[in-house]
């Protein structure tokens, strides 16, 4: 594979940057006094040179948040394909410690750029697992709720995606998608007791009294329907539960 | 092998910064020790070895993979790129002299001729081992010019490792070390003199010695002069003296942490270690001991000039070329030739 090379030029000395790996040498024997000035030179080619999340990762832990926030506005519509995979993003987030570079990182890529990348509820929940605050937001809003609820297909899918909010985000992202949707995401005991185990005891119960206690029982089937739920839920949720099965503890 | 304790691979804020050295270093250069491919068998390639060599002010070099390779375990959900890059254990991975036989022989010829090539790819701790090694010569005989680099004592690696502790005097290495002596081929050992919870003396250095001892024909080379990430001990060039005084089959090579942690330590050349270097250059090689990373090169090499300015001419000839051309050249085709 041939690999093109572009010029840098610092205090008359120059090189010729390829690869993302030539970059983060460059920067270190320029001993981090130059990073702005190389990432300049080299802005139209950064994608070609970074080539893949790898590169993008390797570059981004040597770099000063100012110049983190530089490249990834300087990437620009080609974040996405350096990043390439959800994964990648989630790893690329876990690293950053800055949330200022995170919510650039998020609204950079936008509403396309994420939707390229997250293909499930599991990639999305570990995407938003390593934003916090207001970029959970941001990431849900951006991808929009037409598309979120494409890919939540059910109860342990949504729970997979509420274990990464807070509990405020967790009621406005149920408010956002309709208790009734979110209701009938929920097919089997499965499904319930994992929803259960993600929220807290105040939006359990809310979302227990969409119920009456038949359907519930539809839902949990049996006494060891019920056993297994039981070891999900704090006692508090179980005491609830098995008010509305009327059932005692298991 | 990266390291937090090396220059290059970390940043200083009140040195000047220069592109300089990605030229490498001023004066022309064996790396007497770079793996050509990493820690989960993967390799650039020789056309870009090569191409760095070039941009890096490096004539020849003595490559080879690595005897282990890193698993990517079903527990972690990222993929690890270094032995020490999670918990999760290393094997045995023969395949590995594969890679670097097929690499080098992809080459023109003449490029072919730049690089010497050292097996590595066998369990030093089964009794088998020397049956892969002539296996490997019998299957590539043109391309070998040695064996190395063997992983044995080796800080966290040994931990890291499926099977026993591979160690410089295990038994199931005494074979390797006569078929070594009988075609008068080099042996690159990574040994360290100590574990790394034992930094006041050097427990496995005995080790080492029972090979010299019982090998007087095998030449080996102890790679970073057996020092290695946490392992250190008092009086080190008075220790690595005195095994060159007495095992004249020892050749050592400078690589790796050995010179930031104890050769040059902040940049500034020891003078017993200069004294040392002067006194056996032509047993002394100097090596990057980069695990690929190729475009490091420059900079890994770059960094020995501080040192290298200061000895006399002969000594700094032979420890950036002659040494090195002298033990791993001219070996191709020996073992098929008899």
């Amino acid at each position: 594979m041939t690999v093109t090379r572009y010029p840098v030029e610092i205090e008359g000395e120059t090189a010729l940057i390829g690869t993302a790996g030539e970059l983060v040498a460059a920067l270190d024997v320029l001993q981090g006094q130059h990073d702005r000035a190389v990432l300049e030179q080299l802005t139209p080619h950064l994608a070609d040179i970074l080539s893949g999340p790898k590169g993008l990762y390797a570059t981004l832990k040597i770099l000063e948040p100012e110049d983190q926030l530089y490249l990834i506005q300087a990437l620009g519509p080609q974040l996405g394909n350096v990043i390439q995979t959800a994964s990648a993003l989630r790893d690329i987030l876990a690293t950053l410690a800055e949330s200022g570079v995170e919510e650039k990182l998020v609204e950079v890529l936008g509403g396309s750029g994420l939707r390229a990348l997250v293909g499930t509820a599991e990639e999305l929940a570990g995407v938003l697992e390593w934003v916090y605050g207001a970029s959970d937001w941001l990431v849900l809003e951006l991808l929009g709720e037409p598309f979120l609820r494409r890919i939540l297909q059910n109860g342990h899918d949504l729970s997979a995606v509420l274990r990464a909010l807070d509990p405020a985000r967790q009621q406005r992202l149920i408010e956002w998608l309709g208790w009734e949707n979110v209701v009938a995401l929920v097919h089997d005991r499965r499904d319930l007791a994992h929803m259960l185990r993600a929220l807290p005891a105040e939006l359990s119960n809310r979302l227990l009294n969409h119920w009456t206690r038949d359907q519930l029982w539809d839902i949990v089937r049996d006494e060891r329907g019920w056993q297994y739920l039981h070891n999900y839920l704090e006692a508090e949720e179980a005491e609830y539960l098995g008010k509305l099965l009327e059932v005692g503890n298991a | 092998m990266p390291n937090e304790n090396i220059a290059t691979w970390t940043r200083d804020p009140s040195k000047r910064g220069s592109l300089a050295p990605l030229r490498g270093s001023k004066y022309p250069m064996v790396d007497g020790h770079l793996h050509v491919v990493n820690f989960v068998q993967e390799t650039p390639g020789g056309e870009v070895l090569l191409d760095t060599m070039d941009r890096a002010n490096v004539g020849k070099a003595v490559v080879f993979g690595l005897p282990v390779a890193k698993i990517w375990a079903e527990f972690d959900r990222e993929y690890p790129d270094y032995y020490l890059a999670n918990d999760s254990r290393c094997y045995y991975y023969g395949y590995t002299d594969v890679i670097v036989a097929e690499m080098v022989r992809g080459l023109p010829a003449e490029q072919q001729d730049r690089l010497y090539p050292l097996m590595c790819g066998f369990n030093p701790t089964d009794r088998y081992a020397i049956r892969d090694v002539e296996r490997l010569y019998a299957r590539y005989p043109d391309v070998w010019s040695g064996i190395g680099e063997l992983l044995l004592r080796h800080d966290d690696l040994t931990a890291l490792t499926y099977g026993d502790a591979a160690r410089a005097n295990h038994r199931a290495l005494w074979p390797v070390y006569q078929f070594a002596a009988d075609y008068d081929l080099p042996v690159l050992l990574h040994q360290n003199v100590t574990a790394v919870s034992k930094s006041d003396h050097p427990v496995y250095l005995y080790e080492m010695e029972e090979a010299l001892q019982d090998f007087p024909r095998t030449r080996f080379v102890l790679a970073h002069c057996g020092m290695s990430r946490r392992v250190n001990v008092p009086f080190y060039h008075k220790m690595v003296e005195r095994l060159l005084d007495q095992y004249p089959q020892l050749v050592v090579d400078y690589s790796w942490i050995v010179f930031d942690v104890s050769i040059c330590p902040d940049g500034v050349p020891q003078a017993g270690w200069l004294e040392l270097t002067e006194k056996y250059s032509d047993r002394i090689c100097l090596g990057s001991d980069l695990v690929t990373k190729f475009e490091r090169l420059g900079p890994e090499l770059q960094r020995y000039d501080v040192f290298l300015d200061e000895l006399s001419e002969e000594a700094r000839e032979n420890v950036c070329w002659k040494t090195a051309e002298r033990v791993y050249g001219g070996n191709k085709g020996k073992v098929a030739r008899g």
